[in-house]
C-alpha cells in the first residue's frame, strides 16, 4: 500500500511537471490572461478585473452597466475609456498600437519638442493634448481641467491625489523587468480598457510573425555575437537584466547576452567590475545614451568614462550602437525594432538593411565644418 | 472502534503509521527539489498568492502555469497528509497516555511524553494558521501614502497619515553599492479609526498592527537624499487582515512550551558507580 502511494505520487508529480507550455486549444471564453505581472480576468460580460503593475485590482465595467460592489469608486473604470493622460512613451505607443491615441490621449508629461510621434505633436498643436509638466511634479490643476478618466503612470506617489480628484490610475511599470512575452502582450492588457481586443490581437500577431522570421533566419547560425546593453554613469552602472525582453530577444536571435545571469528590474544596477569584466568578451554594445547625451563616438564614450575604454566593443573590432531619439517612442513598431536588433547582431542575414531606430557610432566624432555642421 | 467498517479502520491504520510520516517527509523533500527547479526566475507567479485568496490564485495563476506550479499542488496534498498523520498519531498516543495517567498519575515520563505531543500538535496549529492565511486573508496591495493627505484602507474605516520619514543614508563601507543610499527607512504613521488613533514607526522588518490589520512597508521614496531620480516623498504599503497570524503565534508558543518540557522533563540517567 505504501509503495503504491509513493509510485502514484511520483507519477502525479512527473506528469504535471512534464506538461509543456504548448499552445492550448482556444477556450470558448478566456477568463484569465497573464501578461508578466499584469493580469486580466474576465469575470462576466459586464465585469473584467485588471491587475496593474503594482498589484492593484481595477474593475472594468461597461458605461451602461451597474457599478460592481466591493470596489472603491477610483478602482472602477468605465469602458471604453474616452480620455487618458499618459506618463510613459511606451504607454503612448501602446495607445497608438490600439488605434485610440487620436481619440483618447489628452495629456502627457513631455513637452512638445521632445515628441517624435506625429499624432502627439499634432494633438499638442491643436491643444487637444496638453503638457502636464515634468513627470516628477505634474500640475494637478491642468490635469483636472483635462478631465481624464484614466491616468497611465509609473509613479505611485500621485495615486492619493488622483483618488481625491476621482480619477482612476493604472501603474504600467513593474518591479521586475518585462520579459519578451510581456513586452509584446502589454497591448492586450490595455485593450479591454478601450474595447480594442481585436486590434491588440492583430498587433501581437504582427510582432509574433517578426519573431518567427528572426527565429527562421537565425536558425543554424554558427557564430554567436556576444551582446551587452547598459551604461556606466558617474556613480552608477546600469544594465538590462537577463530576464528583460532584450536578454530574451538576444538569445532568440542566436546570440549571447552577457548579463543573462542578472535578474531584476529594468535598468538594474550592477558593479562596475562586472560591467568591465563582461565588456572584455562583448562584440556588440548597446548604450542607453543617445548621440545628444554623449554617445556620439567611441572616443567620446571613452572620454566620458576612461575605465570603459577597456571594453572590447570600444576597440577597433567592436561595435557600439546608440538608440536614436525616437526609439523610446516607437513601442508600436516592436516588430521593426526586433528585426533591426536581429539585423545588428547578424548583418550577414539582412543584406542592405538600413537602420531606423539605432545608429552605429563611429570611432571618433566627425570633424565640424566651418559652418558648424558635422561632416 | 468496533462499529467501524473495515475500510475506515484501514484508513485509520494508514494514517496512524509512523512509516507514512517518514514516506511523506521523504516525498516532501523530493517535491521541494522539483520546486527548486520550477521556481527558477518565476517567483512572481507565487508572489501573486500574497495578494489574493488561494482559491483565486489556483483558478488563475496555478492552473494556467501548471508546469511550474505542480510542485505546489503536490506540497498542499503532502502537507494535508502530514497534518492528518500527525493528528491521528498524536491522538492515538495521547489517548493511551491519558489512560495511563488516569491509572498511574502524572510523573516525569508522562510530562516528557506530553511535551513531545504538544510539539507535534503545535506544528498542526501552525499549518492550520497557514491554511487560514491563504484562504481567508483580505489584502489591500500597494497602498500609497503621502504626507498631508490621509489614505483610507479600502473596505475599512481606517485612515493612514504619513507624519515623518527618517531616511538615514548608509554610511558603512561593507556594502559599497549602497553607499549614500537609504536601506533602513523609518516611517512614522498615524492610524485612525472612529474610536481609536495611534502612531507607530514602520520599517521593512517592522510591520505595524492596528485593529487586526497588519501594515507592511513595500517601498519608499526617495531612495537617497541626493537622488537624481524621483524626489517625491511617499511610501507604498501592503495591508493584510490575516486571521492566521494568531495561530502562528499560538503554535510557536505551544512549540516552545513543548520544547522546554522536553528539556526539563528529559529522562535522567543515573550512572552506577
Amino acid at each position: 500500500m505504501k509503495h503504491g502511494f509513493v509510485i502514484i505520487f511520483i507519477f502525479f508529480l512527473l506528469v504535471l511537471s512534464a506538461c509543456e507550455q504548448q499552445e492550448k486549444p482556444a477556450k470558448k471564453t478566456k477568463s484569465f490572461l497573464q501578461i508578466g505581472e499584469f493580469t486580466i480576468t474576465r469575470e462576466s460580460d459586464i465585469l473584467t478585473l485588471a491587475r496593474d503593475g503594482a498589484g492593484r485590482t481595477l474593475a472594468l465595467v461597461p458605461r451602461d452597466a451597474p457599478a460592481p460592489e466591493g470596489y472603491s469608486p477610483s478602482a472602477i473604470i468605465r469602458t471604453p475609456v474616452r480620455r487618458v493622460a499618459a506618463y510613459g512613451s511606451f504607454d503612448v505607443a501602446t495607445l497608438r498600437a490600439l488605434g485610440v491615441l487620436d481619440a483618447t490621449l489628452v495629456a502627457v508629461t513631455k513637452p512638445q519638442e521632445k515628441w517624435f510621434v506625429d499624432d502627439v505633436r499634432r494633438g499638442m498643436d491643436s491643444g487637444r493634448i496638453i503638457y502636464l509638466g515634468n513627470a516628477g511634479a505634474i500640475d494637478y490643476e491642468l490635469l483636472k481641467k483635462q478631465e481624464p478618466e484614466l491616468v497611465l503612470t509609473w509613479d505611485p506617489s500621485i495615486i492619493p491625489m488622483l483618488n481625491e480628484l476621482g480619477i482612476a490610475c493604472v501603474i504600467t511599470s513593474t518591479p521586475v523587468a518585462m520579459c519578451l512575452n510581456a513586452r509584446m502582450s502589454f497591448v492586450k492588457f490595455l485593450a479591454p480598457f478601450f474595447n480594442r481586443e481585436k486590434e491588440a490581437e492583430d498587433f501581437f500577431r504582427r510582432v509574433s510573425d517578426s519573431l518567427a522570421d528572426i527565429r527562421a533566419r537565425t536558425a543554424g547560425v554558427f557564430e554567436k555575437p556576444r551582446v551587452m546593453w547598459g551604461d556606466m554613469y558617474e556613480k552608477r552602472v546600469l544594465v538590462e537584466p537577463g530576464n528583460a525582453w532584450i536578454g530574451e530577444l538576444v538569445a532568440l536571435a542566436q546570440s549571447g547576452y552577457l548579463f543573462e545571469d542578472i535578474y531584476g528590474t529594468s535598468c538594474i544596477e550592477i558593479s562596475m567590475e562586472r560591467f568591465l569584466y563582461s565588456g572584455q568578451d562583448a562584440d556588440i554594445y548597446f548604450t542607453y545614451r543617445t548621440p545628444a547625451t554623449g554617445a556620439s563616438s567611441k572616443a567620446t564614450l571613452a572620454k566620458l568614462n576612461p575605465l570603459m575604454a577597456g571594453i572590447k566593443p570600444l576597440g577597433p573590432e567592436g561595435k557600439v550602437y546608440a538608440p536614436l531619439p525616437h526609439y523610446s517612442q516607437s513601442g508600436d513598431k516592436l516588430d521593426e525594432i526586433f528585426t533591426e536588433l536581429s539585423a545588428i547582431m547578424h548583418p550577414e542575414l539582412y543584406p542592405g538593411y538600413t537602420l531606423k531606430y539605432f545608429q552605429e557610432i563611429p570611432d571618433i566624432d566627425p570633424p565640424i565644418s566651418s559652418s558648424g555642421e558635422e561632416q | 472502534m468496533k462499529s467501524m467498517s473495515p475500510f475506515p479502520v484501514q484508513i485509520y491504520h494508514l494514517f496512524s503509521s509512523i512509516r507514512l510520516a517518514v514516506i511523506v517527509l521523504v516525498l516532501l523533500a523530493v517535491d521541494l527539489c522539483f520546486a527548486y527547479i520550477s521556481l527558477n526566475g518565476r517567483e512572481s507567479l507565487f508572489d501573486a498568492m500574497n495578494r489574493q485568496s488561494i482559491w483565486v490564485w489556483i483558478n488563475s495563476y496555478g492552473v494556467e502555469n501548471i508546469q511550474y506550479t505542480a510542485w505546489f499542488f503536490a506540497l498542499l496534498f503532502l502537507l494535508s497528509v502530514l497534518v492528518l498523520n500527525t493528528l491521528v498519531c498524536t491522538g492515538d498516543r495521547l489517548w493511551k497516555l491519558i489512560r495511563r495517567w488516569r491509572t498511574a498519575g502524572a510523573n516525569r515520563q508522562f510530562c516528557f511524553s506530553m511535551s513531545t505531543h504538544i510539539m507535534h500538535l503545535s506544528v498542526v496549529v501552525i499549518l492550520i494558521g497557514y491554511l487560514l492565511s491563504y484562504t481567508m486573508t483580505r489584502v489591500s496591495p500597494s497602498l500609497t501614502v503621502v504626507p498631508d493627505l490621509p489614505t483610507k484602507i479600502p473596505g475599512t474605516e481606517i485612515s493612514l497619515e504619513l507624519i515623518e520619514m527618517k531616511l538615514p543614508a548608509y554610511e558603512g563601507s561593507r556594502l559599497q553599492p549602497f553607499s549614500g543610499r537609504v536601506i533602513q527607512p523609518e516611517i512614522l504613521l498615524r492610524m485612525m479609526s472612529h474610536n481609536e488613533s495611534r502612531t507607530a514607526w514602520l520599517g521593512f522588518n517592522k510591520p505595524v498592527r492596528f485593529l487586526g490589520h497588519t501594515l507592511f512597508l513595500q517601498k519608499f521614496s526617495p531612495r537617497s537624499n541626493s537622488s537624481t531620480m524621483s524626489l517625491s516623498r511617499y511610501i507604498v504599503i501592503d495591508v493584510r487582515n490575516d486571521p492566521g497570524v494568531l495561530f502562528y503565534f499560538a503554535g510557536i508558543i505551544f512549540f516552545l512550551t513543548g520544547m522546554v518540557g522536553l528539556v526539563f522533563f528529559r529522562p535522567v540517567r543515573r550512572c552506577s558507580t
